[in-house]
């Protein structure tokens, strides 16, 4: 009776979607819910002052950070939090506590920048700032050094190899890595996780596969008496080229007994037009999810990173998620200039440049009724700083996805979830469509 | 043999339920303090899933961990109120202390990071009010670190008498 447990009650259903209510404590979230992936501080904030002051905010109330993230963002606020003032009173941020109070905080361990090297320094700073395991630590400075030190060509080969027998090693001594899954959970309870994700490999091969499947059971036993811990894939996208590792999974959800289950597909982009294997595979997995859920209504089903497929997921999936800028993908990371802007009906970006005639042709307003676009002129947008774009575009951005949320509540409500069928035909994601049945 | 003498009316056949449980090198391998609150919640969880009852030797039948480390954690369970024994001679039987019907935390953070929980159970033996203590430890996480467990009816008398000693204890202390 000390943990505090996921209560999923199912709300209404139509055929293969559903809403329910979700309660883990005080705090409780509608499904289909959008789950903020938060990166930058300034995104907190924004996120933070929309959450606390906005009505339009039924399908938000869940953000997840990655753990070096939240050791830049959260861990600095929970420690002034805890301090004491030199009246004897103690500090507090009056609109942080209340934020916390009210939203359910995902921690993701955030293991494929193992592999992939975008986030490697920041892996190790965060290590100074909480108790990353040192097997961790030790791998990231290793694949440092080798990258500074040998051509890409040979890096690359290596790389792969590295990865996998880093895994396969830690896999084989048993303590060192029911260690490393302890010390990571126990990082996520720091940050203020209110839903534990367990560290799993990113999956690139069936080895792999196996460590993230046994990694997974044995979270669920480390984490019995801290707080709910969910089952984690963290998959590459060719994952979804390959059935038998694709069944394995499904296997795995069908006999889970764990309430939540989170999905990752780095750099997932069904909508191109060669991801033919891939949407049917995905399609695979999404029917499994549904007959799962039918028969265990009990069960909630995340995706992290779903980028553009964010709102076909939002039809499968209770908690869809994706950053605030709408781009899940690391090779966009770190470019300057005005953003994109993200067209709600077509949803995808249009570039900043072309705004200003897109605006023209609608009669002097942005094509959206959320209300930052709403106050948009193109007086306004010409003469805006880069800083004010920047946290703009994330507030439409994320109270567009509340919206669209809202519609597939909205047509689950009327028994008219074939509507979103017809959203994505008139979207550029029209590719995504044979993923929503007519029936 | 000890069915027999545990559930008499034909119910002696039950085998015990448990949940998935991790492998016995898997348990042995984790972190002293991790495979402590994993074998505890392993075992409320075999309680609340047996309603019948279990003993030590059932659950180390079906676990696998020894006699001793379940009755360390059958006892702490005890002392806690989150399960009670009931003896048949040399046998004791444990069971989960009820159903929880209703629970609200305190909202105010006492000491040493501690706050209560109040329950409220329904067992064979009627309601009762059950006060949790808890601790937030250095991980955020929650720990229970004791319990008590008043009947329903008695609960006014309860509150009369801990009102009585505090203002003894209060008024002793003026003087």
């Amino acid at each position: 009776m000390s943990r505090l447990d996921l209560v999923v009650e199912e709300t209404e259903r139509d055929r293969f979607a559903r809403t329910s209510e979700v309660q883990i404590g005080d705090k409780k979230i509608r499904t289909p819910n959008f789950c903020a992936l938060i990166q930058y501080p300034w995104e907190f904030e924004a996120f933070m002052g929309l959450s606390l002051t906005s009505t339009a905010t039924e399908q938000l109330g869940s953000y997840v950070m990655r753990v070096f993230d939240a050791s830049d963002i959260l861990v600095p606020r929970l420690r002034i939090k805890g301090q004491t003032n030199l009246m004897g009173g103690n500090f507090t941020d009056e609109l942080f506590s209340k934020f916390q109070r009210q939203n359910i905080l995902f921690v993701d361990p955030a293991l494929e920048y193992l592999f992939h090297e975008f986030h490697f320094q920041r892996f190790t700073k965060a290590s100074q700032n909480l108790p990353i395991h040192r097997q961790i630590t030790n791998y990231l400075n290793a694949r440092e050094r080798r990258r500074k030190n040998s051509s890409a060509k040979d890096y690359e080969k290596w790389k792969r190899a590295s990865h996998t027998s880093f895994w396969h090693e830690l896999d084989r001594n048993s303590k060192q890595r029911n260690d490393m899954i302890a010390s990571f959970l126990d990082v996520e309870l720091i940050c203020g996780a209110d839903i534990l994700i367990p560290p799993v490999p990113f999956v690139t091969s069936e080895g792999l596969l196996d460590i993230a499947l046994r990694i997974n059971k044995i979270s669920q036993a480390i984490a019995t008496e801290r707080a709910a811990c969910a089952t984690y894939f963290l998959l590459q996208k060719s994952i979804l080229r390959h059935e038998t590792m694709l069944d394995k999974i499904i296997n795995f959800i069908k006999n889970d007994t764990n309430a939540i289950t989170v999905f990752k597909f780095k750099n997932l982009t069904l909508w191109e037009s060669g991801c033919i294997v891939e949407r049917e595979l995905f399609g695979k997995l999404k029917d499994a999810i549904t007959e799962v859920k039918r028969s265990n209504p009990k069960k909630l089903y995340m995706i992290l990173e779903s980028s553009y497929q964010s709102f076909l997921c939002g039809c499968f999936f209770d908690v869809v998620s994706s950053s605030l800028r709408g781009f899940d993908r690391d090779s966009n990371y770190g470019q300057t200039g005005y953003g994109a802007w993200f067209y709600p009906e077509k949803l995808c970006h249009i570039k900043f440049s072309d705004l200003p005639t897109i605006m023209k042709n609608n009669g002097g307003r942005l094509p959206c009724n959320c209300a930052y676009c709403q106050n948009l002129t193109i007086p306004k947008l010409k003469n805006m700083s880069l800083e004010e774009w920047r946290d703009g575009r994330r507030i439409h951005y994320t109270l567009t996805m509340n919206e669209l949320m809202k519609m597939i509540d909205e047509a689950i409500r009327t028994r008219k979830i074939e509507l979103t069928r017809e959203f994505l035909i008139n979207s550029e994601m029209r590719n995504l469509k044979d993923l929503i049945p007519r029936f | 043999m000890l069915s027999i003498l545990r559930l008499p009316g034909g119910r002696f056949l039950v085998e015990l339920k448990a949940p998935e449980i991790l492998a016995y090198k898997e348990v042995l391998s984790l972190r002293p303090k991790d495979r402590d609150s994993y074998i505890q919640g392993l075992i409320v969880q075999i309680l609340g899933m047996n309603p019948q009852g279990v003993t030590v030797p059932e659950i180390s039948k079906k676990t696998r961990l020894n006699r001793n480390t379940i009755a360390k954690h059958l006892k702490r369970l005890v002392a806690i109120r989150e399960a009670y024994s009931l003896n048949r001679g040399n046998l004791s039987i444990y069971y989960k202390n009820g159903k929880v019907v209703h629970s609200r935390s305190s909202e105010h953070k006492f000491a040493n990071d501690r706050f209560f929980t109040f329950y409220r159970l329904e067992n064979d033996e009627g309601r009762f009010i059950y006060i949790q203590e808890k601790e937030i430890d250095e991980f955020r996480a929650t720990k229970v670190k004791g319990g008590i467990l008043v009947k329903d009816e008695d609960f006014l008398t309860f509150m009369r008498e801990l009102q009585k000693f505090a203002l003894e204890v209060s008024g002793n202390e003026s003087t």
